[in-house]
């Protein structure tokens, strides 16, 4: 695929690049779209939709109540025999409705996705290292660059659900300076822009894209490391495809924790009573970057008993929700399958390695009349892993 | 008159109390002593609640709130109270303040003792309006007979704003230097100054303001003196003498735009002032300074032209000359004789001739006067005068005579220096320029030689015997105390009168037995029609130049009302006189300042003015002694400096006997004196007495004066009838200029271009003050005349809402409820009613806090704001929903619930009230809000009511209790208010108070809720999308009132909001997480159409 950066495709193209025309509407898709399952408003599928598309039945799509609410978790993409890439599809289309001032329904009064407008600001000028303590150190001369991506907003906006997230920050730089690593962290980071290229946003991603690439080059570190999925996934995969080459290996923090344990170049204190733990693979991680044992490894070696939920690796369900956008009882059906699919392993944590699946695991929760079906304590890879880290 | 309660006592309790018998349908009045009613320091409740009550008490339309007032007298009688209500004056409109406090930045006086202003207003307490503390008019003003408002211009000087003080004085009389040094100042006698040491010298502050003024014009001449330009039509007036109270009466009625002409007979002007004041009182140049000042109005004066039949014109010529009214304002020249021996001799002069003699022998050029004089004068060397009378006319002859180089002068006088009439001031001087005073002496006869010329007096010895019909002692003769004094010349002073020579053949206008010329009462007309009297020829008692001026002023209205044919119109009211009282500290002397005179010796060498004038610092200082009586001045600097025009200075208390059912009384019996009339009601229990700071006491005493009341009214709710928004949008945009405090700031022209090019807008129209009844009149008459379905207003009400809070002002409250905000049925039905047309709703846009008041340092970009506000406010008002208020209809019963011993006495209040109760026994199965109603499940069965009253025994029942409503998913939290909980409809009966007290407030609560809620129906209310709702609990938790509940089974669960309970405010939809709720206020529709308009476009 090259085309994001030129000009904008037509629907013609976009149905092509994604094979759309190769359905053989075998059903595998809407057997595992969460979305489908538990939308009882009408019936939508991926299926459907592509048959729209293949049929030519082009003014439909953009009505079809799954163009909005798809959250792109990639379940149907996964088992597709045609190779159907249903979410890119997806994703492609949204930036053509954009363009006819179509949106999807916006959460939390759209504050979320007004932070990254504001960020495409190239005079804004910020200072987004507050939260690094004192005991925490970070580097201008690093080969190495920790991207924080939302935390610190999320710290403020989900601090009544009790989220982790600028913990999360503090945790990786801790295991970081704990292998030898004194960071860089951008004061100026822009968003990622995840969920802006998911949304149809292209302007807004170019915009942020950009501002990131430039930084990345004049500190002319060699790696990025990160602590969310979507960030990773970005910046790995969509920023060379849309912006250009900057020549610098990205990996999450499972991913950099898993190869160190394999260096021997951290240790972790394990020999308190087995806690068992169940692991959520987040959608980005697992289906869109493969990432599904560093995070198992890292919990076995934190000395954690680990179970698989029903569904797991690249068969597990999505946190619900995605970008910050559509979100309602459907969403709030597939967080309570998933936390119940964790609840049944009678695991006493359920981990995660992503803070959004950890606030939309959170926001379900609060819901008090559920608590038999969905209570479970939920917890970040990486703040259990610097708690135990050997001093 | 209606029959209902009174509440005396405006704070928390009687407010409450108020509040409560109002929602069940009493005629409540409350009765506060001061001009706002006000919590207590000390009170639990938060002053911005108590004032958002009061401002609920404000707008009730059966409660009458009376501010300033105090109990006159209470009366039983045949079961009823009869009570008078004096309400005394706030002098400030209530309907018109827009509480700007110019009048406060302007007003001189500081009340002593206070820290506020004599107007002044209050942070907290309401009516959010001035109020000025003035007892009455100062005794000085109030003795003024030219009507001017003396206190007012000595603050005015004491701050040195001269020219403020030497205005108000012009807008009384033309005539400040004149009066500044030869005024009787009637004023100074009043002065309470006087009591402790000696009065202020107004007199004098006056002089200096006009010596001031005149210095002042010289340096910064203006040419601002227009001479006003005569219609075709206007009226010729003829006013016979040039003294001053013709001249009073030319000026008033050349500036009324008729022409003046004035006949004197003399070959100067100023009358007496002229020719009877010797010109070391009164220099000329004064009086012809001041007289310039007229003339240059266009008033003619012609001199040494007579009137009458032997005159120059008679009065048919003036008449039949086209002149529509004719002024007699000749003064009194001519002088009584004494009717003794003698007085045919050559050398016994007439003082007020004397007078006249040597100013005109002064004033003219030519010899006639100064030979005329020559001859009244003795020629012998070292001659000696004798003086009869005690008059001011006695002081100024003996003092000229003195002048005149007669080195001897002595005055005769019958009685003592006590009874003299001369002014103190006057005899001091004369004194002290040598003149001798025989008091207790009385001429027999005049003694004269063959050629009959003087050559002596023979007198009598007086005694003071009994007094007198004028009130002074009746000087008795003694008998064989007869002397002889060598005297050559006698000057009689003894009265004047005026001449009536020019009358003579005039049978029309009828003269008095007493030489005055008749005129009627308050019309100043003579017998003939078209002529009317004024100043000495009519004056009955004293003669003096402020008494003619005043009363010419009168006059002069009349004749112009009746030039113009009008009637007349009311005359202003006077209030009475203050005689406030004053502390010690107040009243310590403070040493008068004694203006420079002249040396003696120096004086009497001619007639040079013997007073200087005060200095600057002079001035100031000795208006600084001024007392303050008022304590308001009437300087009318608030009345200049205020754009509502809502000061009344002339208002005048109220009294108003009432007839109530019953009376509660809830005052601080402290601080008013009001207990001493009710004393004996509370004692024998037939009033309800409550502690002024307790409200629950003022609901419990609501609930058992309930009993009492006779026709209360039922509170049934109607169908509202809700706009028709099928029609499309005719809106009409009204932009209200709040005095300056908007126009000064924004271009309200332009912003009326910009507004009149919105779409759907057929409308815009200016308001001086939209919360003045004027504007919610005007907007009613634009809604009729261009058929207008929707109306912003864009002034400094910042919500649409038909409720207040405590960011609500009184003027935003009056403004909403002259436009029939609060009260939405009648409004529009009155409205349909009138015009037979459709109604409008309201749109409200604060583009004074928001636009004006912020971006006062960037006018344009206010006015750009300004436009956009409006803009996005006619989008949201064009995409209103179409929408019917419903009434809900709740069952008047309650649910009781606890094992609190007030429970029974709960149940019994509530059946007095025909209020249905249930007792209900634990356990609790399951509770429900359904439909506006509370469903309780227990093992007995469903109860079902609208309201809960929680009534534990203990603390722990109350947590038990409250917990039986989480567990059911209806969150309930205490309140800052501790009866009425978070949940409408949910209340609490407090285990820690006296039983009977609180079970008897929540009834009172709760009924007045029932009645509340029925009638209050809202059509703006949150909706929730079952498909976006998360069941996250956030609305729950953040709703003030209650409203949203959980609805469905297990994950299907949404949340619904009740209607019967949703304020409309629209907090659950700014919190919701996921958007499914649409806030009634602002729908998702109208916010995006409105955010479109702001930024988009």
């Amino acid at each position: 695929m090259t085309g994001i950066q030129s000009n904008m495709k037509t629907m013609r193209e976009i149905i092509n690049q994604n094979r759309v025309t190769l359905c053989l509407t075998c059903g595998k898709c809407s057997s595992v779209c969460p979305i489908t399952r538990w939308e009882n408003r009408e019936y939508i599928s991926p299926r459907l939709l592509v048959e729209k598309a293949a049929s030519g039945e082009d003014d439909q799509i953009f009505n079809d109540l799954l163009f909005w609410s798809c959250i792109t978790c990639g379940q149907c993409t996964e088992l597709c025999p045609s190779d159907v890439d249903f979410c890119g599809f997806i994703r492609d289309m949204r930036v053509l409705a954009r363009k006819e001032n179509l949106t999807g329904a916006c959460t939390h009064g759209d504050a979320i996705q007004t932070w990254a407008r504001i960020m495409t600001d190239p005079e804004l000028k910020q200072n987004r290292i507050g939260w690094v303590n004192d005991d925490l150190k970070i580097s201008d001369k690093s080969d190495t660059i920790y991207f924080t991506g939302c935390l610190p907003y999320y710290d403020i906006m989900f601090r009544d659900l009790g989220s982790e997230s600028i913990k999360v920050a503090q945790s990786a730089i801790k295991i970081l300076n704990k292998t030898g690593i004194e960071p860089y962290v951008m004061k100026n980071e822009r968003c990622c822009g995840h969920d802006q290229i998911w949304e149809g946003d292209v302007k807004t991603f170019k915009a942020l894209a950009e501002l990131n690439i430039d930084q990345f080059k004049s500190i002319g570190a060699k790696r990025i490391i990160t602590t969310c999925p979507e960030c990773a996934y970005t910046i790995k995969y969509d920023y060379p495809k849309s912006v250009g080459e900057y020549g610098m290996e990205v990996m999450h923090i499972t991913e950099y924790m898993a190869e160190q344990v394999s260096k021997g170049k951290i240790d972790f204190v394990n020999d308190q009573e087995k806690q068992t733990v169940t692991y959520h693979d987040p959608c980005r991680l697992g289906r869109s970057m493969g990432v599904y044992d560093a995070p198992r490894k890292v919990l076995r070696e934190l000395g954690y008993h680990t179970v698989e939920m029903k569904k797991n690796r690249s068969a597990g369900l999505c946190c619900g929700t995605s970008c910050w956008t559509s979100c309602g009882k459907t969403n709030k059906k597939i967080q309570t399958e998933r936390l119940g699919q964790a609840k049944e392993t009678e695991a006493e944590m359920l981990v995660t390695a992503c803070i959004k699946c950890q606030v939309h695991f959170k926001c379900a929760q609060k819901d008090k009349m559920l608590e038999n079906e969905i209570g479970i304590q939920i917890h970040d890879l990486t703040i259990l892993a610097a708690e135990r880290l050997k001093s | 008159m209606s029959k209902g309660v009174l509440v005396i006592g405006g704070m928390e309790a009687g407010i409450q109390a108020a509040l409560d018998l109002a929602d069940i349908g009493a005629e409540v009045h409350i009765v506060e002593s001061t001009p706002f009613f006000g919590k207590n320091s000390h009170s639990k409740i938060p002053a911005h609640l108590f004032k958002t009550q009061v401002m609920e008490a404000a707008k009730h339309p059966r409660i009458k709130i009376w501010t300033n007032t105090c109990i006159d007298e209470v009366k039983k009688e045949a079961g009823k109270f009869s009570v008078e209500l004096r309400q005394y004056p706030r002098f400030v409109d209530l309907s018109k303040c827009t509480a700007c406090g110019d009048c406060v930045d302007v007003c001189p006086v500081t009340v002593p003792g206070k820290e506020h202003k004599a107007v002044y207003l209050s942070d907290i307490g309401q009516p959010g309006c001035a109020a000025i503390e003035k007892s009455g008019q100062a005794p000085c003003s109030s003795s003024c007979p030219g009507g001017i408002h003396v206190q007012g211009y000595v603050a005015l000087t004491a701050q040195g704003r001269f020219k403020e003080a030497i205005e108000l004085i012009r807008e009384a009389i033309p005539f400040p230097g004149i009066c500044g040094r030869i005024c009787t100042h009637p004023c100074e006698v009043n002065c309470r100054r006087g009591d402790v040491d000696t009065s202020v010298s107004i007199r004098l502050l006056k002089r200096f303001l006009a010596d001031w003024e005149l210095k002042e014009n010289k340096n910064n001449p203006s040419n601002d003196l227009a001479i006003p330009e005569y219609q075709d039509n206007a009226c010729k007036v003829a006013i016979i003498g040039a003294g001053p109270a013709g001249m009073t009466a030319a000026e008033y009625l050349a500036k009324a735009g008729h022409r003046v002409t004035v006949f004197e007979k003399l070959p100067v002007v100023g009358g007496m002032l002229a020719v009877g004041i010797p010109a070391y009182r009164l220099p000329r140049e004064v009086i012809a300074s001041e007289y310039k000042n007229i003339m240059d109005l266009g008033v003619d004066v012609q001199l040494n032209t007579a009137i009458g039949p032997d005159g120059d014109y008679s009065f048919d010529d003036l008449l039949n000359d086209g002149y529509g009214a004719v002024c007699l304002t000749v003064g009194a020249h001519s002088s009584f004789s004494l009717g003794i021996p003698g007085e045919d001799l050559k050398n016994v002069v007439q003082g007020i001739e004397l007078l006249k003699v040597i100013s005109l022998s002064q004033q003219t050029k030519g010899p006639v006067w100064k030979k005329k004089l020559k001859a009244l004068m003795p020629s012998k060397k070292n001659a000696k005068a004798v003086v009869l009378g005690g008059g001011n006319t006695a002081m100024d002859v003996s003092r000229a005579l003195k002048r005149l180089g007669i080195t001897n002068v002595s005055i005769l006088y019958r009685r003592t220096r006590n009874e003299m009439p001369a002014l103190i001031e006057e005899i001091e001087d004369a004194e002290h320029e040598g003149v001798k005073i025989e008091f207790l002496t009385a001429p027999k006869r005049i003694a004269g030689n063959k050629k009959n010329m003087v050559t002596g007096i023979e007198c009598i010895r007086m005694e003071l015997g009994k007094p007198d019909e004028s009130g002074r002692r009746r000087p008795v003769p003694v008998h064989g105390s007869e002397f002889l004094l060598d005297i050559d010349m006698v000057v009689l002073a003894i009265g004047q009168a005026p001449d009536f020579d020019f009358l003579e053949r005039n049978d029309d206008i009828a003269i008095g037995n007493d030489r005055r010329i008749c005129i009627g009462s308050g019309s100043f007309m003579t017998d003939q029609k078209g002529i009317f009297a004024a100043g000495d020829a009519v004056t009955r008692d004293k003669m003096m130049a402020i008494e003619a001026i005043g009363m010419s002023k009168k006059m002069a209205r009349e004749v112009d009302l009746y030039l113009r044919g009008e009637k007349i119109t009311e005359i202003a009211s006077k209030i009475p006189v203050s005689f406030r009282e004053m502390t010690a500290e107040e009243l310590t002397p403070k040493e008068k300042v004694s203006g420079p005179v002249l040396p003696a010796a120096k004086r009497i060498k001619n007639f040079d003015e013997v007073e200087l004038g005060y200095s600057r610092d002079q001035a100031v200082k000795e208006a600084q002694r001024c007392l303050i009586c008022g304590p308001c001045s009437e300087c009318m600097a608030c009345v200049k400096a205020c754009k509502p025009e809502a000061l009344i200075h002339n208002q005048n208390e109220i009294l108003e006997k009432m007839n109530f059912d019953t009376v509660i009384y809830a005052d601080n019996p402290v601080a008013t004196d009001s207990m001493r009339l009710v004393k004996d009601y509370l004692e024998s229990g037939e009033f309800y007495q409550v502690p002024f700071d307790n409200p629950i006491m003022g609901s419990a005493a609501a609930c058992r004066v309930r009993s009492n009341i006779t026709d209360i009214k039922s509170s049934a709710s109607s169908a509202g009838i809700a706009p028709d928004y099928n029609e499309h949008a005719r809106t009409g945009i009204f932009i209200c200029k709040c005095g300056e405090e908007i126009s000064g700031i924004i271009n309200v022209d332009i912003l009326r271009e910009h507004a009149l090019a919105l779409t759907d807008v057929k409308h815009v129209g200016i308001l001086p003050f939209s919360c003045r009844i004027e504007g919610a009149e005007k907007i009613n008459e634009m809604i009729s005349a261009h058929r207008l379905n929707r109306v912003v207003l864009a002034a400094c009400s910042c919500c649409s809402f038909d409720q207040v809070c405590y960011s609500c002002t009184y003027q935003r409250m009056r403004c909403k409820s002259n436009l029939g905000v609060f009260n939405i049925d009648a409004a529009r039905k009155s409205i349909i009613k009138n015009n037979g047309l459709n109604s409008a709703d309201f749109e409200f846009v604060n583009i004074r806090e928001q636009c004006a008041w912020v971006h006062a340092d960037d006018p344009a970009a206010a006015t750009v704001k300004a436009g956009k506000l409006i803009a996005a406010a006619v989008v949201k008002i064009r995409e209103m929903s179409k929408r019917t208020i419903e009434p809900v209809v709740i069952d008047r019963s309650v649910i009781i619930l606890g094992n609190s011993p007030a429970s029974l006495g709960c149940m019994n209040g509530y059946e007095k009230q025909d209020v249905k109760s249930y007792h209900i026994k634990m356990p609790i199965r399951g509770m429900e809000h359904v439909e506006g109603c509370y469903v309780i499940k227990t093992d007995d069965g469903i109860v079902k009511a609208a309201a809960i009253m929680i009534a534990p025994g203990d603390a722990a029942e109350a947590g038990q209790l409250l917990k039986v409503f989480s567990d059911n998913g209806l969150n309930v939290k205490h309140t800052g208010n501790i009866i009425e909980m978070s949940r409408q409809g949910v209340f609490f009966c407090d285990p820690e108070f006296d039983t009977q007290a609180a079970a008897d407030a929540v009834v009172a609560r709760t009924c007045a809720w029932l009645c509340r809620v029925q009638s209050n129906i809202k059509p703006i209310t949150g909706k929730v999308d079952p498909d976006k709702c998360r069941m996250c609990y956030t609305c729950i938790d953040v709703c003030e009132a209650g409203a949203p509940r959980q609805t469905g089974e297990g994950i299907d669960r949404n949340v619904w909001i009740d209607p019967a309970l949703c304020y409309g405010c629209g907090t659950c939809a700014a919190k919701c997480p996921s958007n499914a709720i649409c806030a009634g206020y602002s729908t998702d529709i109208q916010l995006e159409a409105m955010i479109n308009e702001l930024i988009v476009r």
